[in-house]
């Protein structure tokens, strides 16, 4: 190889790597499940309201809701043989979790896990009982989302559990 | 005459139904007139159901979730405490326990929120509370049954020695979490 050729490569490869970084910083705005749901469609989540946390095994986790989803939490949803509004969107924000690292005997946050997103149209999403479901994966060594396969149904088959109160797991505990 | 008159029934049954009545609307409590005694109001806090979440936490007993008002928020996004200042006056932070139980619904096992337990309180003003690094600190306890909160203890200093173990981050235990 000559040293052109390697120079060229080394070029290549800071350029990728820097393009990369600066393409992951703002793939929340772009990241989009193959024909499912966009990341974008939640955008403000960060700052959404808490519906309720939850913890199981090595994840601690907290949903947050739009205001949309809040009110109809607030008139008393999800509720037996009643639906959630279209344009309700919800968000768990699933962190890895930790030993508290200043000594106190609980679990707290450490690094992003993932983003489960619903979003209810009951239109867009009449196959899957209205809702339209979404997974983004983190990946903390690009600061990026991946998205979880494809098509807005993965959360479909194990929400179906709760179909009869409009397939929300999540109540809105009294704070 | 007989010992209890019709009469006197019937005032006595009144008597008992605006009892019943009045004590309904006193379950119905206004929190934010609560205060600790010496200390922190609960209406310092006014609006804390709809702060965004710092952070969150997990005990034995508690699931917590951390939520902090706007003033408090930006100074974290700003870098604070791990640039080394600290947190404006104006700062506030509250923290929601609950009781844990197993979801008898999920289809894996996951601990969700039982019971509303307490709320602790959070503020800094540095004028107010020098004693105490400028911070205020309250709790207030949730009784389900009575559908109300009693502030605990006085003062508002009941979390400064606790917190003193994060003095190097301006007193707070919870960083920002990503998301």
């Amino acid at each position: 190889m000559s040293i052109l050729r390697k120079a060229l490569g080394v070029a290549a490869i800071s350029f990728a790597a820097f393009g990369g970084a600066a393409i992951s910083q703002q793939n929340k705005d772009t990241v989009k499940v193959p024909e499912g749901l966009a990341l974008s469609e939640f955008s403000g989540y960060e700052k959404w309201q808490v519906i309720a946390v939850s913890q199981n095994n090595n994840i601690i986790d907290v949903i947050v809701g739009n205001p949309e989803m809040i009110a109809a939490y607030q008139s008393g949803l999800p509720a037996e043989g009643r639906k959630i509004p279209d344009g309700a969107k919800m968000v768990k924000i699933h962190w890895n979790a930790k030993k508290q690292p200043d000594g106190f005997p609980a679990l707290v946050p450490d690094t992003l896990h993932d983003l489960d997103t619903m979003v209810k149209d009951s239109k867009r999403f009449a196959a899957t009982g209205g809702w339209g479901y979404g997974q983004f994966n983190y990946d903390g060594a690009s600061d990026s989302f991946k998205p979880l396969g494809s098509g807005p149904g993965c959360g479909f088959a194990c929400h179906t559990k709760v179909a009869s109160v409009d397939y929300v797991f999540t109540r809105f505990p009294k704070r | 005459m007989p010992l209890i008159s019709p009469k006197s029934i019937f005032a006595a049954s009144l008597l008992v139904s605006f009892a019943i009545l009045s004590g309904v609307s006193i379950a119905a409590q206004d929190k934010y007139s609560l205060k600790v005694p010496d200390g922190l109001s609960f209406s310092d806090f006014k609006g804390y159901e709809s702060w965004q979440v710092v952070s969150l936490a997990q005990t034995d007993q508690v699931l917590k979730a951390i939520v902090a008002n706007p003033t408090m928020i930006a100074a974290y996004r700003a870098g604070i405490p791990g640039n080394g200042k600290p947190f404006p006056d104006g700062s506030k932070i509250a923290k929601i326990q609950w009781t844990q139980k197993k979801s008898s619904e999920a289809p894996f096992v996951v601990n969700v929120p039982d019971k509303y337990q307490d709320i602790f309180f959070i503020e800094k003003d540095s004028k107010r509370f020098p004693k105490t690094s400028g911070w205020g600190y309250a709790r207030f306890v949730y009784t389900p049954a009575s559908d109300s909160f009693t502030p605990d203890g006085k003062g508002s200093d009941c979390g400064y020695a606790c917190h003193t173990k994060v003095a190097t981050k301006d007193y707070i235990f919870h960083p920002y979490q990503k998301r």
